[in-house]
């Protein structure tokens, strides 16, 4: 048929036969699609943009709205057109409002055909503005003209848009529910009691309903668009501006009892989004997402069922939603759903019965069959690869604390397999990627993909590697982590070229998630611990850690291998790791204003002045004549500890406990005082310097003294175990004070030997106190003289009241031990108080 | 006492007025049921009221069901229903609502009574029973289909007489994207389509059988088949390239047909039976209903309910019989 180019198509005659000939045709339509001579499409847009006939811009909508649902060429399509089809009809309903109801539903069709669903933003639309006046007048209740097909259109599109003020409807929207609501909630009323409405939120047991007449079709589309209001109000931190009314709360719950499916998801996904999201107390929290649990299991059991011969009979999510013209978005899939949930520690028990994770490996083997002699960009169909993602996330989330279910998962094969799999077939497509400029839409289609379900396998082998059991078993026979650290090695995608922009936050997800794998690879009891480091690997991370790489996440988890490296007393590795990675450059980290990175760099020092041969010497060395240290007008490094210690520790002191409680805090002051622990345990020096810094000794005492305050309310098991570790590491830094090397009896023989009652004497008498630092320096180097310095700075009776007070043994124990070493060496004190 | 506690009370003390509420029930005391009820069972119970009621209502989603447009309107004639009146619940009237606070008691309550308002639209009273309402849900069940009634009711009838190309130019007009949601009618109905070309050609006789005119015929034929029925998803499904052949086939028999002694093949004769009509037909109408979300249940509905309902019927029969 010839078309009437690029001015558009005037005839309704014309366009009328054209609907006839495309409709429910997909050769008529690819025909179309193929025809260089005049592009349908483009004719389209143009009638859509010139022509003023309503009739005419009607079916121009049809037929775009019809090329959504020809599955060979869409994504293409809105890729390169979306965005003039999208404005086109925009601007055409503006014009004509009766075109609303056609338009939309072209519009959501043409958005929702794409695995993950596109969106408009209308931020950056001319139009976008009055788009959503529009749509506010149409769902506000006072607007008596509105056909309830406008009205399921209208609340269909929504999830498609992106704006701020999508927030504004959620007015509107909970007037048009509360309608809907009224008949079902009385119902309610009447068939249960008016005491299970008021206990709705804490009970169990959703509300008995057995009525589904009342549930008008109109509910599933009002409910799917709040659905994504919600979402978006919690994305922008605007949850204040809803709060879940009890009488909705309570229909939405009888919901769960309801046959129609579609109801139900939506249902689950709301009180999901809710429950995770809004505030509402923990134990509130956890009854509510306990209620949701059977409906989500039982859906997930319909969706995902086989037969005896692992045959599909599952009913289809998208069949499902036929009925009601919705297309279910990505993120409302039970497996999806059931993936947010499994995050929760609270409910984790739960996977314990049911068989359920034999239930998850089943859906895997079902869907996991890559075509093995397709290219590695074609392995896998989207929805096949969504499903078995969400297994994973499920498998790695059940997993993240709980052995008994990692002991379980490793029994199938299927799941190493496919983890194995994943991440080599990630790393070919990436090759991919980087190799053929030709396909390059295709292959970041596809990478991106492929970013989404290997992120989820790595998220599982994370969860696999927190267990010590398997980093010397499992962990090993898989043989991942040379792929691994190959996926490390990968080139980032560069920023500049704004096709391959979009990549870029998965990429350096990914490879954070595999550093952090890593990180837990290289801990000292681990047998992979070796496979992993070589020169080259090294070279990476010190990339990572230098001032090029601009990504805090990665340089984070970089220093977080390191740190776990170093962590031990072999001296190679140390000196491996300084031929790579300058002193200098650790300092410069120590300065972050990120805590997580303080925390790293500060325990990388720690670890390499650990051990009998160490670099504590070389550190306070370089620290001296260290740029960044001069920069800082920091020229000691004892005193840029105590520097740090105290600002540091000025957040304990606060009385806002949540400030406190800020474990990132916690963190950091720990490593510094464990740098002291081996700074003193280093040598007779480093000790000596450490006794002189009379502030240093002060502040340690004042740790020392810092009460676990057990009787405040809201004092965490967090607080409570950072405070046992600091107690410990204070009172090891007294012990290690008063030790008494081997070598040290050289030391007191020689100048510094004097006559042990002249010390204590001039101790006491403030003798000290009027030496020059060099001779006190000296005089410090003896154990006795330390000792005695300590008791009397009042770290004997510290130590000794917080052996009587301490409930830990551990402290307990350490504390009597510092208590001898300290009398050993006073007359005063009797060795067996 | 709080708005929720003094209204929950308010609905409780009215009990009876909710005994009904799930029942299903059009009351109606005109109904011939009824009215041979009273002829000849007078001291028939309440309970046995509901039951034989029930076959109203059935009747009349049924008949709402299957696009019997002249009919349902006798029927509600006689129920004293009118036919705009079940229309408008698919439109309920707004309520005015107080903004934000609008699932506050007050605005619940506010549009509880409204929805009982428009209950007593279609309140219809029985003598000496008190199962006197029609319950917002049951309305609500019974204009189920009835939007769509015209329009399913001209395709319908368009098909039945074999005006297959104005039942897809209806189809393109009203449910455009019906098409592309399901495939198996495009082919069915397309096919059909092709069938009724066959035979206006066929039982054009003698008009039809110069050499031009079946040629001219012949082109049309293949050239719909390739335009129409040999699409990618079509091509796909082995049934449907099948049925094609089977249709390619009858041309064989164009002759022995035009001259009314032709003994099909069963397969063939399957395809050309004037009995595919009803069949298509039926398909269509309950693939709108399903396509505009009005007959989500009510295929199951159509053939599951329908059996029961005829048992329900034929005892009817055998008790008016016997007595």
């Amino acid at each position: 048929m010839p078309l009437a180019g690029l001015n558009g198509i005037s005839s309704i005659q014309e366009l009328q036969l054209l609907k006839a000939e495309i409709l429910g045709n997909d050769s008529a339509k690819q025909y179309h699609l193929n025809s260089s001579v005049t592009p349908l499409i483009d004719s389209l847009i143009a009638t859509l943009t010139f022509n003023d006939n309503q009739e005419v811009l009607k079916n121009c909508s049809i037929i775009l709205e019809s090329f959504a649902y020809f599955k060979f060429n869409t994504t293409q399509l809105i890729k390169e057109k979306g965005n003039k089809i999208v404005d086109a009809l925009i601007v055409s309903s503006l014009k004509h409002q009766e075109l609303c109801e056609v338009n939309f539903k072209t519009i959501k069709s043409l958005l929702a055909q794409d695995l993950p669903e596109c969106t408009i933003n209308l931020s950056i639309n001319k139009q976008g503005e009055n788009l959503m006046e529009l749509i506010y007048g149409i769902l506000d209740l006072s607007n008596k003209n509105v056909s309830k097909e406008l009205l399921s259109c209208t609340c269909k599109l929504i999830p498609y848009l992106q704006t701020p003020s999508l927030t504004r409807l959620i007015t509107p929207l909970m007037n048009r529910l509360s309608v809907e609501f009224t008949p079902i909630f009385i119902f309610l009323l009447r068939e249960n009691s008016l005491d299970n409405f008021t206990t709705s939120w804490y009970q169990m047991v959703p509300p008995h309903f057995s009525t589904p007449d009342l549930v008008s079709s109109e509910i599933v589309s009002y409910l799917f668009a709040l659905s994504s209001i919600l979402k978006h109000l919690a994305s922008r931190n605007e949850k204040d501006r809803f709060e879940m009314p009890k009488p909705f709360y309570y229909v939405l719950t009888s919901f769960l009892r309801n046959e129609d499916l579609c109801l139900k998801l939506i249902t689950i996904n709301i009180l999901i989004l809710y429950f995770k999201n809004w505030p509402a107390t923990a134990e509130l929290k956890t009854l509510n997402q306990k209620k949701l649990l059977p409906s989500l299991i039982t859906m997930i059991d319909l969706f995902h069922k086989t037969d005896g011969s692992n045959k599909d009979i599952s009913l289809q999510l998208d069949d499902l939603f036929v009925s009601s013209n919705l297309k279910i978005i990505r993120k409302m899939s039970p497996l999806y759903l059931l993936s947010l949930l499994s995050e929760e520690d609270d409910i984790n028990e739960f996977f314990a019965d049911n068989n359920f994770i034999m239930k998850l490996v089943n859906i895997i083997s079902k869907n996991y069959k890559p075509e093995k002699d397709s290219s590695n960009s074609d392995y896998l169909d989207p929805k096949s690869l969504y499903t078995v993602s969400d297994c994973l996330q499920i498998l790695a989330n059940i997993t993240s604390n709980n052995e008994e279910y990692r002991d379980e998962i490793i029994k199938h094969d299927i799941v190493s397999e496919c983890v194995v799999d994943l991440v080599s077939r990630h790393i070919n497509i990436y090759k991919e990627f980087h190799g053929d400029a030709a396909q390059l839409d295709h292959v970041i289609t596809i990478l991106k993909l492929s970013n989404i379900i290997t992120t989820s396998a790595l998220y599982l082998v994370r969860s696999l590697s927190r267990s010590a059991p398997l980093l010397r078993t499992y962990l090993v026979d898989l043989n991942i982590v040379n792929s691994l650290t190959d996926l490390v090695k990968l080139p980032l995608v560069s920023r500049d070229n704004e096709s391959c922009a979009s990549l870029l936050d998965d990429e350096i997800t990914l490879k954070a998630l595999v550093l952090g794998i890593i990180s837990n690879c290289v801990v000292e009891y681990s047998s992979l611990k070796k496979n992993v480091f070589n020169e080259d690997f090294l070279k990476v991370l010190s990339y990572f850690v230098s001032e090029e790489n601009e990504f805090e996440f990665l340089k984070n988890n970089a220093l977080s291998i390191l740190r776990n490296y170093l962590y031990g007393d072999d001296i190679i590795d140390k000196k491996l790791f300084l031929d790579k990675v300058p002193l200098s450059r650790i300092f410069e980290l120590c300065y972050s204003s990120n805590l997580q990175i303080q925390e790293k760099a500060f325990n990388i020092i720690r670890n390499l002045s650990c051990g009998p041969l160490n670099y504590s010497n070389k550190i306070i060395q370089s620290f001296c004549s260290d740029p960044t240290a001069k920069a800082h007008d920091d020229k000691d490094f004892l005193n840029f500890l105590l520097k740090n210690l105290k600002s540091l520790s000025s957040t304990l002191k606060e009385d806002d406990i949540s400030k406190r409680k800020e474990s990132e805090t916690y963190e950091v002051i720990l490593a510094i005082t464990y740098i002291l622990v081996h700074f003193a345990a280093s040598n007779e020096d480093n000790r000596s310097m450490i006794i002189c810094n009379q502030e240093l000794l002060d502040f340690i005492y004042m740790l020392l003294e810092t009460p676990l305050v057990q009787e405040i309310e809201g004092v965490s098991s967090e607080w409570a175990a950072f405070h046992k570790d600091l107690m410990i590491s204070c009172i090891w830094i007294v012990t290690n004070l008063t030790w008494k090397d081997d070598t040290s009896s050289d030391l007191e023989d020689s100048d510094v030997e004097m006559d042990m009652e002249t010390i204590e004497e001039e101790i006491n008498v403030g003798y000290l106190n009027e030496l020059t630092s060099d001779e006190h320096f000296k005089k410090m180097r003896a154990p006795r003289s330390r000792a005695l310095k300590l008791i009397k700075d009042g770290f004997y009776d510290v130590i000794k009241k917080l052996s009587f007070e301490s409930d830990n043994t551990d402290t307990k124990e350490r504390a009597r031990a510092a208590m001898f070493q300290l009398i050993l060496f006073d007359k005063d004190h009797n060795v067996d108080e | 006492m709080n708005d929720w506690e003094e209204f929950y009370q308010e609905i409780q003390s009215d009990a009876a007025r909710f005994t009904t509420l799930n029942q299903g029930i059009l009351l109606d005391n005109s109904s011939p049921f009824d009215q041979m009820y009273e002829a000849s069972c007078k001291d028939i119970d309440d309970d046995q009221m509901v039951e034989l009621l029930k076959v109203d209502y059935l009747i009349l989603n049924y008949l709402i069901i299957q696009g019997h447009v002249k009919t349902i309107k006798s029927v509600c004639k006689r129920l004293n229903l009118q036919v705009e009146d079940l229309l408008e619940t698919c439109y309920p009237q707004p309520i005015e609502l107080k903004g934000d606070d609008c699932f506050s008691a007050d605005q619940l309550i506010a549009n509880y009574r409204k929805s009982q308002e428009l209950c007593d639209k279609f309140r219809f009273k029985v003598e000496k029973s008190k199962l006197n309402i029609l319950t917002l849900e049951n309305v609500t069940k019974l204009s189920l289909g009835l939007a769509t009634i015209n329009v399913r009711n001209n395709i319908k009838q368009n098909i039945l007489k074999g005006n297959v190309d104005e039942a897809v130019s209806l189809l393109g007009q009203h449910y455009p994207m019906l098409f592309e949601t399901n495939q198996y009618i495009y082919f069915r109905l397309l096919h059909l389509q092709l069938i009724e070309t066959f035979r206006r050609h066929v039982e054009g006789g003698k008009e039809n059988s110069s050499a031009k005119t079946d040629k001219e015929f012949l082109d049309n034929f293949i050239h719909f088949i390739k335009q129409k029925l040999v699409t990618i998803k079509i091509l796909q499904n082995e049934s449907f390239i099948k049925d094609i052949e089977l249709t390619m086939a009858l041309l064989c028999y164009k002759d022995q047909l035009a001259s009314h002694n032709a003994s099909l093949p069963t397969p063939l004769q399957k395809i050309y039976d004037i009995k595919l009509r009803r069949q298509i037909a039926l398909l269509v109408n309950t693939s709108i209903l399903v396509f505009t979300n009005e007959g989500l249940n009510e295929p199951v509905f159509v053939e599951l309910k329908l059996p029961n309902f005829i048992k329900i019927w034929n005892w009817i029969n055998g008790e008016l019989k016997a007595l």
